[in-house]
């Protein structure tokens, strides 16, 4: 019986796996493009109504727990508020004598993105925040490779697929993605690496180089595949990586992970005059 | 015919709930895992033999979603459906509780061999160098993971029997002819 049990069942369970193994080990990606092209077409539309769907509900079960936390915000908010003021107070000093610089060198300003809005329409389906799927394909402009940000500098990631109304975003959380990045407080230079469900790290600092703790990563202008500037992430923890040629520092993602509406698609080769 | 339209309708409102309801709702690293809650739910109810194609079409189906490398879904999802029909055969009792509780475990199990093993594929897949602590997920969120899928499973185990009970109803066909 035990022999009957094991005999067709195994052998069809043991087929199977070897050629889903093979597919995954010697398969070329492009081979099954038309079947992730099709899949997308047709859940496009009904994940943006279950996606909103969910948005309601979260914001519905966000309300309900923060009506009790609603004085102490109010009160971290009004400070935040006040110190914001000073900032930007400061900063506007800053901006003018950029500006007057900026004229004096003939410079184009920095952030003149030609951007393209979208809708996240489906987070990574596992939950391990790798992956984002907009409502933005070829027919709006989006290509592979176009740099995907949120509130105006803070890189999510890059379009990895291009569907006709629909793109797959890498994040950069995902371990495949590998960023070239500099700390903007002291410009160490390195390359910040997703891992898998455990944020970003920032690898390959020389030990001469000083990375403090808070500081921001932002992308560098090495590499043309990224606008110099975006943020990237916070530095968390700073330690030598295990061959103590390099430093590496953990960074915890500037994104806010998989939990954004809205994005922009940095549309490439663009910029506006 | 109408068996094959309704669980590839099945397949498709999973697919959807998956990656735009669940992983909306749950945070990172602890959305259940409604794919496979619907392939354990069709092994028990069909056996390994009517379900393994299912398994693997809801496998090709995921990998096209989930950007997972093709093949994973479907390793994942067939080893794990012959891993039900293995230990249900031989464990699950008539005792209700008992039988609750061995299934439920079943469904543990399987949910941590699929998230580990989607983690695993990925990485093994990526193209740098593997480090231990990327192969293995943080326990706290996969404890969450595995709560959220049982509870799942016992959420849809008895629609899907009452959908799969009300097809072979359907299929159960009656020809009447008239004599004279």
């Amino acid at each position: 019986m035990p022999r009957r049990f094991f005999g067709r069942k195994f052998f069809i369970v043991s087929v199977v796996t070897i050629v889903a193994v093979c597919m995954i080990v010697f398969g070329n990606p492009a081979f099954f493009s038309p079947v992730r092209y099709g899949v997308a077409m047709v859940l496009a539309p009904f994940q943006k109504i279950t996606f909103l769907f969910s948005e309601k509900i979260l914001s519905g079960v966000r309300l309900l727990s923060s009506i009790g936390n609603l004085k102490e915000e109010n009160e971290r908010l009004e400070r935040e508020n006040a110190a914001l003021r000073a900032e930007k107070a400061a900063l506007q000093d800053v901006k003018n004598e950029n500006k007057q610089l900026r004229d004096q060198i003939q410079l184009l300003p920095r952030e003149t993105f030609s951007l393209i809005a979208a809708e996240v329409i489906a987070p990574d389906p596992l939950g391990q925040g790798n992956w984002m799927t907009i409502n933005r394909g070829t027919r709006h402009g989006v290509t592979t490779g176009a740099p995907v940000i949120v509130s105006g500098r803070i890189l999510m990631g890059r379009v990895h697929e291009v569907f006709a109304a629909s793109a797959r975003v890498m994040l950069t959380t995902h371990p495949e993605s590998v960023v070239n990045a500099t700390v903007s407080d002291t410009g160490a230079q390195g390359i910040v690496r997703g891992h898998y469900g455990l944020g970003l790290t920032f690898d390959m600092a020389l030990q001469t180089d000083s990375i403090p703790v808070g500081s921001t990563v932002v992308t560098s202008h090495i590499g043309d595949a990224l606008p110099q500037g975006l943020s990237l992430g916070i530095v968390q923890e700073v330690h030598p990586s295990e061959d103590r040629l390099f430093q590496q520092a953990t960074l915890t993602p500037s994104n806010g992970g998989m939990r954004q509406r809205f994005v922009f698609v940095i549309a490439t080769g663009e910029e506006k005059k | 015919m109408e068996r094959s339209v309704v669980r590839v309708v099945i397949i498709l409102t999973v697919l959807v709930v998956q990656t735009s309801f669940f992983s909306a709702l749950f945070a990172e690293g602890t959305v259940p895992l409604f794919p496979l809650v619907v392939v354990i739910a069709w092994t028990l109810l069909l056996g390994f033999m009517e379900s393994w194609k299912w398994a693997v079409i809801t496998g090709i189906a995921c990998d096209a979603v989930f950007a997972m490398p093709m093949g994973t879904m479907v390793a994942i999802l067939t080893v794990s459906s012959y891993g039900i029909s293995f230990f249900s055969a031989r464990f699950l009792t008539t005792h209700r509780a008992w039988g609750g509780a061995l299934l439920s475990l079943l469904v543990v199990l399987t949910t941590v061999f699929m998230a580990q093993g989607a983690a695993v594929a990925t990485i093994v897949t990526a193209s740098r160098d593997l480090s231990s602590e990327e192969l293995l997920l943080s326990p706290f969120p996969l404890l969450w993971q595995v709560l959220l899928t049982v509870i799942l499973f016992w959420v849809t185990y008895p629609l899907l029997r009452r959908v799969e009970h009300q097809l072979s109803f359907y299929e159960r066909k009656i020809d009447i002819k008239r004599h004279g």
